[in-house]
């Protein structure tokens, strides 16, 4: 259909429609114009303009810097497979992370023996002068808590938390008299209370590690230069001397002690008496029933199984703590946890990390 | 058939017959600004709106400027911007029939330009009436085509339709407002 057809039209229709066009014109002549407006927003666009010119410029600047991060992203990412395949294999060799680096930094004066990791591994304690023990949530969400020791005129110098009880031990020497003392955590129905398990005259002792049922504390007492390993009873007041050295350590399963003597890491069997020399180093912390870790003389991490005859040993990887010679190196009694104690010379302090597989 | 209105002539640079708009984007604003602006006051009740759809109507082609292809007429570009905005004002703000003694201004203005007409208010408001009861395609042609002041090829790019298609829109649109005023006339 041709468009005349379709739009017919005679004379009549095209005057009236001219003359409505010329309406529709003069109506639309009509329409005011804002000028103000149109004033105002020519600057506004002129402005715009002008940004618009800058952020095109400034895309130019950054385009060297952006292709130059893709290809640092790039050499990033091809950084990162490579680490995760090295990780990978160390991880095969039994690679510690530490991932919990430099937890606490305590006065140069703290001894290893101070701090421990309680049985989950998701609190520290420590002691601090003159007669408190301070425990801190290894995931900050608690606040640190005080908790007062016995007044002394002394000091105390070490600290063992317990396997299963809301208990720690602590030692406490002032001047000749040495003593052992076992301190309830406060929590919301208790509160604190220490009680004095052992007292002792012209000896000091060191290092008390609880059982793995809590039922004794093995330490450290050191009599005119000699060290010897004892036992206490926390229920009893039997006592008893189990071997010559120190630094005791229960096994979990309690069928082993490990301790140091003569620089020497050694295990006995309890049951049979039965001892066995692991190597050099010092701390030994059980991981798992037979699998014991011990700090070498050169600072590093050795884990020994020591149900294998001969003794398998390895030595662990700590990630992230590169170089640095770790003092002692301590399992929470769950085994999930390791407190990683070393020394920072600037500036002299004791740090304490954390480590888990 | 003189149904097309004089147009002002488009200065745009042409090259082997083919279409090309040279110029910079201030200068295209200077000559659409009063056919968007006037556009718009035509389509929305109140003055200050369609003073603001202006503003967003070229603060919007400034930013897509760059797409302009510069091939086909900037009015064509400029008013579908200006007709897709004034649709999404209407759609959000359910937007009545323009009222003329607002478009007119019922107190004086200074802003106003000098140029405003002779005719009658009510003369306009009749019209108005008129243009309203068509129906929405032939209101957008008839705004756009007299209004706008566009050619029927610009029209059809606007609203995205055939230009027969807006030709046989727009004359039963006329057809239909020519019968009101027939109508009108006898009554």
């Amino acid at each position: 259909m041709k468009e005349e057809d379709r739009i017919p039209r005679d004379r009549t229709d095209e005057q009236t429609v001219t003359s409505l066009l010329s309406h529709l014109q003069e109506m639309r002549q009509a329409v005011p114009v804002n000028y103000q407006l149109k004033t105002e927003l020519k600057k506004q666009l002129l402005q715009r303009m002008k940004e618009l010119e800058l952020q095109k410029t400034d895309s130019v600047v950054v385009k060297m810097p952006h292709s130059r991060k893709k290809l640092l992203r790039v050499c990033a990412a091809v950084m990162i497979a490579a680490i995760t395949v090295g990780v990978y294999s160390w991880w095969e060799k039994d690679v510690l992370a530490v991932d919990k680096q430099g937890l606490l930094t305590l006065p140069a004066h703290t001894t290893e023996e101070q701090v421990d990791i309680d049985p989950t591994g998701k609190e520290v304690a420590y002691l601090v002068s003159p007669s408190v023990i301070r425990t801190v949530s290894v995931d900050e969400k608690k606040h640190p808590e005080n908790i007062s020791l016995p007044a002394t005129d002394g000091e105390y110098r070490a600290l063992s938390w317990a396997n299963h009880n809301e208990q720690v031990a602590v030692v406490e020497q002032s001047g000749k008299q040495a003593r052992i003392w076992i301190v309830d955590i406060p929590d919301q129905n208790n509160v604190s209370s220490s009680r004095l398990l052992k007292e002792e005259e012209n000896v000091t002792y060191h290092s008390p590690a609880w059982s793995p049922g809590d039922e004794t504390i093995a330490y450290t007492r050191i009599k005119d230069g000699v060290e010897e390993i004892w036992v206490s009873s926390t229920v009893s007041f039997q006592e008893w001397k189990l071997a010559e050295g120190s630094q005791p350590e229960w096994s979990p399963d309690g069928r082993f002690l490990a301790y140091t003597k003569a620089g020497k890491v050694q295990v006995m069997e309890v049951r049979t008496g039965n001892i066995s020399v692991l190597g050099d180093g010092k701390w030994p912390s059980w991981s798992q029933n037979a699998a014991l870790t011990y700090t070498s003389p050169e600072g590093g991490l050795v884990e020994a199984q020591v149900d294998e005859k001969p003794f398998a040993s390895k030595e662990l990887e700590l990630l992230n703590l590169f170089g640095e010679q770790v003092v002692r190196g301590s399992w929470s009694s769950e085994g999930n946890q390791l407190l990683v104690v070393h020394r920072d010379e600037q500036p002299k302090s004791l740090v304490i990390s954390l480590a888990s597989r | 058939m003189g149904m097309a209105i004089e147009r002002s002539a488009q200065p745009s640079a042409q090259s082997n017959g083919d279409f090309y708009e040279s110029r910079p984007f201030t200068e295209l604003y200077d000559e659409y600004f009063d056919r968007v602006n006037r556009y718009l006051r035509c389509r929305v009740q109140n003055p200050w709106d369609a003073d603001d759809l202006t503003t967003v109507v070229f603060l919007k082609a400034l930013e897509k400027f760059e797409q302009y292809s510069r091939t086909s007429p900037f009015a064509s570009w400029i008013f579908r911007i200006a007709h897709n905005t004034f649709v999404d004002f209407v759609r959000k703000n359910r937007e009545l029939p323009v009222d003329q003694e607002d478009l007119l201004g019922a107190e004086q203005d200074d802003t106003w330009q000098p140029e405003r007409q002779a005719l009658t208010k009510e003369e306009i408001r009749l019209l108005r009436d008129r243009l309203d009861l068509l129906s929405q395609d032939q209101k957008d042609v008839l705004m756009l085509r007299y209004f706008a002041d566009l050619k029927i090829a610009q029209v059809a790019e606007v609203l995205g339709k055939t230009e027969s298609s807006i030709k046989m829109i727009s004359y039963r649109g006329l057809q239909k407002l020519q019968k009101m005023y027939e109508k009108g006339e006898s009554e």
